[in-house]
């Protein structure tokens, strides 16, 4: 096969550029329409529970995300004509936004009255307040009140949120982009915080596209470098670049093509794709190169160069795929997706070199005799050593890995099962300030959302529900909570003579009926609409929460969950739902994904390598560089307590994919060897010759993915630093691990 | 003798002549004038009924609820619940005036005392249905602006359409509320409810039924088309001109239960 592509490549090169310039461009339109999208909802299978409880309860209630704008600073109160104007003008433009369904914020908040003749429901503040007495007595009438003290004024007066739930169709985007450009306007000498899962999803967003201008001249910049100093000479550098890029834009075209969502994991396809790319290509140089040593006939260097490399290509290739598709037998689309859109992207790219980049050598004049590069001496003698240790020491060699493999084991139950949206952004940015100002001085800026079903109106029901409120209350992660409920124990103690004793939900479902009806007169049914249904089936319990950590959150959940099952009888349904508890429910599906993922590429490798020696004893010692890697992986992240998101999880597979090579090229360069000398010489001689591009491979690959830590979103941060770690680890794995466990092999 | 022909025959003519121009300028009312006519058009002295209104959710799901009620002219108006039994004897009365916002007040048998209602509270819901008091209540002539935009047929009666804009000062929920008004009675079969940011957010459809020399309303349906909920209130065992005594329209009626 290999020689029909040279002959064909080699007789029709302009054709062959020709169609990769279009294929490429034909894919590359899809760029255009790349849709960026890091809605988290969009993650979750369909049919998961957190997601249909999320999705009746966005029904009922037309949305549950909770966008907050907060203004204040330290120096004054809210308590001032330019601050309240303010809270009025956000207020109101929020309300004005299509895809807002409500606003909350001291601007439209309304207090229940009881007067001697009767109840009044009127807004706090419906203008600004005309005097100083009259600031007085909104300050003073608002904290006597005390049933929004803390959620859209801070205790201390210095802070005030104004609210909005979004639709659940709503345009994130822009609605945030809106709001930033108006609280701008509106900033000083107050600050403005916004925050809340609509703010969190808008600057993951924003960064993800942020990170696709920022990454990808860097890593350009490290293909440069490694290809200059492998070769030194412009198409040594130019035409590995070339294929590369090409093979990386028909990729992201793809997506668009495909309408994939693009998110913050995507980022690292393009890094991944040079890493990878690049290396097939100069293995194509670099073959044409020593050929042109040999021969001096352009069209039979070229042809030779391909008939050497088709097969070692085309092998790592596979064994590459093999890792990176591993992913796709997640049941999350963001794996898949990834999955099948990396895997095309390699293929491209080995497409394009193994036909674009001789078919433009051939129309190239012939380059000078390249001059046989030195080989450094240092390597050379450190890897003769390295090879003298494995020999001589082989048991203990084998030891130590399995010691590391037992200590960094130990790390593995240590890995953070937590997906908190807030510590993507690093500390100094806007919205872990926001959410800090929030958490410090009001209520929480994530939501969790309580459902219950059944018959509302009920005391019975009722009660629960505030019992609910009161348990969830004792948390301190609990900033505040609020429902149907809230307002009945009011209306309770303002339509009886406003004594406190009131404060509870009445015994009588006529009372509860009647003190509804009478505040649906008073204030606005409207008001209700967040709390209840029209038909009283369905209520939700709306919690604010001071901690976005799915592990705590879940803690939470479960313990009120508990308290429900064994405190109310079964005719009230319960459900919690919820941001983070969604995204608990993801990462555990990503903790499950990556396991399956690993064990299928394991069990991938192990059949290649057993069908290509013949071997299953070569087929367990492949695949056990791979072991020590997954667990050096996965046991550091516990010990540096990195957290498990979609990009740390992805690191040990990506790893995999790539680390796989050094482990083929190893155990083929051993048989080669192993034809010609007796097993101690051959190991020797395979460290030796496979050890320097093995190294020089795991660095810059390495190299590559350091890129990432340039990156605005920490998980891909942490992603490129494990990666880089994990790389260096595998391939010293391979070359020490591996080739100590091969000298036990003993004649075939 | 011609000239005596001639000079009839003009006459006739300008008599001609006169009608079609009065034809014209009936035709050709302004919208003012026709919500002048709307405004005094003739309703019964008194009048009671039985009032079902049925709440029904975006899911079809219904919730009814019995109330008997007596109203005199268009500014006096009490009612009691009859059903469900949360709600018996839950009472209502509605006093408007021309010059001052209304008085409201409402009896919950479950806490005892009458209780009066904000009357500023516009927005307020008439018993928990789609219809706010601003709804039901009259629009004050004089606080909108009118003009007539269209004319159209609602299930074969022609209608003039009349687009009210608020001025600057109303309080009121609308930017604009644009009303279908029959042409033989002056009332409105349909009306189109914009909120503040200009979007259609109510539609009230009304049928009518003559009870004696009256039109008065058989139906009336509410839409929230935001939340695609509708109120249907139906009138039934409708009686006018029975002669009601004003002192009905008491408070301390509200606690007595007819």
């Amino acid at each position: 096969m290999n020689e029909k592509i040279a002959k064909y490549v080699l007789t029709y090169p302009k054709t062959v550029i020709i169609c990769s310039l279009i294929i490429t461009i034909l894919l590359a339109s899809g760029i255009r329409k790349i849709r960026i999208d890091d809605d988290v909802k969009e993650m979750l299978p369909k049919n998961l529970p957190a997601r249909l409880v999320l999705n009746e309860l966005e029904d009922i209630f037309g949305g549950s995300d909770v966008l907050l704008v907060t203004i204040g600073n330290e120096e004054q109160t809210i308590f001032n004509k330019g601050t309240l104007a303010k809270i009025i003008a956000i207020t109101d433009s929020l309300d004005a936004l299509p895809g807002v369904i409500r606003v909350t914020s001291l601007a439209n908040a309304k207090q229940i009255k009881g007067e001697e003749w009767g109840l009044e429901v009127t807004p706090y503040l419906e203008e600004v307040p005309k005097t100083e007495d009259d600031i007085r007595e909104l300050k003073k009438t608002f904290f006597a009140d005390s049933l929004f003290v803390g959620t859209i004024v801070s205790q201390n007066g210095k802070y005030a949120t104004i609210l909005a739930v979004m639709d659940e169709s709503a345009e994130t985007m822009a609605i945030y982009e809106e709001v930033r450009q108006l609280t701008g306007r509106l900033e000083g000498p107050e600050k403005i915080y916004l925050g809340g899962t609509p703010a969190v999803q808008a600057e993951s967003t924003k960064n993800i596209k942020a990170d696709m201008q920022r990454l990808m001249p860097f890593v350009l910049i490290v293909a440069i470098i490694l290809l200059y100093l492998s070769f030194r000479t412009l198409s040594g550098v130019f035409l590995p670049l070339l294929s590369t890029i090409m093979g990386v834009v028909s990729m992201i075209g793809l997506m668009g093509h495909l309408d994939k969502p693009f998110m913050m994991v995507n980022n690292v396809m393009p890094v991944m794709l040079v890493a990878v790319g690049i290396a097939y290509g100069i293995h194509v140089v670099a073959a044409y190169y020593e050929e042109l040593s040999k021969i001096q006939d352009n069209r039979e260097a070229l042809t030779m160069a391909i008939h050497n490399v088709g097969t070692p290509v085309l092998m790592a290739g596979v064994t590459t795929l093999a890792g990176f598709l591993s992913l796709a037998t997640s049941p999350l689309p963001v794996f898949f997706n990834f999955a099948i859109v990396i895997a095309f992207g390699v293929f491209m790219v080995m497409f394009f070199t193994m036909t674009m980049i001789p078919a433009i050598l051939i129309l190239l004049p012939v380059p000078k005799k390249k001059k046989i590069q030195k080989k450094s001496a240092l390597l050379d003698r450190l890897l003769t050593r390295v090879a003298n240790i494995v020999l001589r020491y082989r048991y203990a060699v084998i030891a130590v890995g399995i010691l590391i493999t037992i200590i960094f084991a130990f790390g593995i139950p240590l890995v953070n099962l937590e997906m908190n949206p807030i510590t993507f952004f690093p500390e100094s940015s806007p919205i872990r300030q926001a959410d800090e100002k929030v958490n410090e001085h009001l209520s929480g800026s994530i939501n969790m959302n309580i459902l219950f079903k059944g018959d509302i109106e009920s005391p019975e029901v009722l009660l629960a529900m505030d019992r609910v409120q009161q348990r969830l209350e004792q948390f301190p992660e609990t900033g505040s909570t609020v429902s149907l409920a809230t307002i009945v124990k009011r209306l309770n103690r303002v339509l009886n003579a406003d004594n406190s004793q009131f404060e509870k939900i009445p015994e009588s479902r006529e009372a509860v009926a009647q003190a509804i009806l009478l505040y649906n007169m008073s204030g606005s049914p409207e008001d209700f609409e967040q709390f209840v249904d029209n038909s009283f089936e369905n209520a939700q319990v709306i919690a604010m929460m001071k901690s976005a950590s799915t592990k705590r959150i879940a803690e939470i959940a479960n313990a009120v969950e508990e308290y429900c099952n064994t405190e109310f009888k079964n005719n009230i349904e319960i459900r919690f739902t919820g941001y983070s508890l969604f995204l608990k429910e993801l990462v555990q599906l990503v903790a499950v994904s990556v396991g399956r993922a690993l064990i299928f590429a394991l069990a991938i490798v192990f059949l290649l390598a057993w069908l290509t020696y013949r071997s299953w004893k070569i087929g367990i010692m492949a695949i056990i560089p791979i072991v020590v890697t997954i667990v050096f992986n996965f046991g550091l992240m516990g010990f540096a307590g990195i957290d498990l998101s979609i990009p740390t999880a992805m690191a040990a597979s990506i790893v995999i994919g790539i680390g796989v090579d050094f482990c083929f090229h190893f155990i083929s360069r051993f048989q080669i060897e192993r034809n010609t000398n007796e097993p101690n010489t051959a190991i020797v001689n395979t460290i030796r010759t496979v050890g320097r591009p093995i190294l020089f491979n795991a660095t810059a690959t390495g190299f590559g993915f350091l890129v990432l830590a340039f990156s605005n979103l920490m998980p891909l941060r942490f992603m490129g630093l494990l990666i880089a770690l994990t790389m260096i680890v595998c391939a010293v794995g391979a070359l020490t691990i591996l080739a100590a466990s091969l000298t036990f092999i003993k004649t075939k | 003798m011609k000239k005596i022909i001639t000079m009839m025959l003009g006459l006739a003519l300008f008599a001609v002549m006169q009608t079609f121009n009065e034809v014209k300028a009936q035709e050709k009312l302004t919208a003012y004038q026709i919500i002048e006519h709307w405004d005094n058009r003739t309703i019964p002295l008194d009048m009671t009924s039985q009032m079902t209104m049925n709440m029904i959710d975006k899911n079809g799901k219904v919730r009814t609820r019995l109330l008997k009620t007596y109203r005199m002219s268009d500014d006096k108006q009490i009612m009691w619940f009859l059903k469900p039994s949360d709600v018996k004897g839950t009472s209502f009365l509605r006093m408007s005036y021309d010059d001052r916002d209304d008085d409201m007040w409402i009896y919950l048998p479950a806490f005892g005392k009458v209780r009066r209602i904000a009357s500023h509270t516009k927005k307020g819901s008439f018993m928990g249905t789609d219809f706010t008091f601003e709804d039901m209540g009259n629009r004050k002539l004089k606080d909108y602006n009118y003009q007539l935009i269209k004319e159209e047929e609602i299930n074969g009666k022609s209608c003039w359409v009349v687009e009210s804009m608020p001025g600057k000062d109303v309080i009121t929920d609308y930017s604009k509320i644009v009303s279908w008004i029959w042409k033989e009675d002056y009332i409105d079969l349909k009306e189109e409810y914009f909120d503040k940011k200009g979007n259609l957010k109510k539609v009230k459809i009304v049928e009518m039924i003559n009870v004696e020399k009256y039109w008065v309303p058989n139906s009336v349906t509410m839409e929230n088309l935001k939340t695609k909920h509708k109120t249907e209130i139906i009138f039934e065992e409708i009686m006018v001109d029975t002669g009601l005594d004003e002192k009905v329209f008491k408070s301390n009626y509200l606690t007595r239960i007819n």
